[in-house]
């Protein structure tokens, strides 16, 4: 996984799977890694395959972390699979979901 | 390009996963060939994929006294108009509900059931002192 710092934004790429084996590692590894001067997080989905309860239980938490900084959770480009879960569970109207530029 | 298509006679995986959520999405990778080998519609692989995934991710998580010696049985069944997973536990076995709702929002558990419910037809528990089984069963789509 990546890590890239954009202005005010903490971007995370290359994240290939987010679940019950990675979730709470994957959430505490981006929250050490937000520096003060940051408030958003975006997580870039395009190369995630495989999401669970427990992956979108990180995304939840990460969305707090920004929220208590007054940014914004974002995730970029998710696939038609990562997609449905996020409609399914209606997590899509929690977070802000935007397509990645072609 | 490859027909599969759908079997006359039930065809039928058994695999047996250690108790290690490490485990789950390999296991869920090879019911997903196998689904797919038997020519079910790639919407039915994913439901089931997920599925299987909430609750094998159940069954290594709530797993009790003893992790290391308790696999989980995983069984899927690919019928003419039926996909069935069975997915045997060693949990002190849940109380299922007969609806799954989703958690408030900002909660960070609680959706695996939902999930499970979501995207199957209908879902069994049935609760026995030498594991305790559920069973996830789908009509299939016909392409």
């Amino acid at each position: 996984m990546k890590l890239e710092k954009l202005g005010d934004t903490l971007r995370v790429s290359a994240v290939k799977q987010l679940g019950a084996v990675n979730a709470t590692e994957f959430r505490d590894w981006v929250r050490r890694s937000l520096a003060d001067d940051l408030r958003n997080i975006e997580i870039d989905l395009s190369q995630t395959t495989y999401l669970d309860s427990c992956g979108l239980g990180a995304l939840v938490a990460l969305h707090k972390t920004a929220c208590n900084r007054a940014g914004k959770l974002r995730l970029l480009g998710p696939q038609p699979a990562v997609q449905q879960i996020l409609e399914l569970t209606r997590m899509d109207h929690i977070f802000e979901v935007l397509a990645l530029p072609a | 390009m490859t027909q599969f298509r759908t079997p006359a006679q039930p065809a039928r995986l058994c695999l047996r996963m250690a108790c290690d959520v490490s485990a789950v999405s390999g296991i869920a990778q090879q019911v997903r060939v196998f689904l797919k080998q038997t020519g079910c519609a790639e919407k039915d692989v994913n439901d089931c994929e997920l599925a299987l995934v909430e609750a094998c991710n159940n069954a290594v998580l709530y797993a009790a006294p003893d992790p290391a010696r308790c696999e989980v049985g995983i069984e899927a069944v690919s019928g003419p108009e039926q996909i069935e997973v069975r997915v045997t536990d060693h949990t002190p076995g849940l109380s299922w509900p007969e609806r799954a709702t989703l958690p408030e929002a900002t909660s960070e558990r609680g959706r695996g059931l939902f999930i499970i419910k979501a995207v199957m037809d209908s879902t069994h528990y049935h609760k026995a002192p030498e594991g305790n089984t559920l069973v996830l069963q789908k009509r299939r789509s016909h392409q």
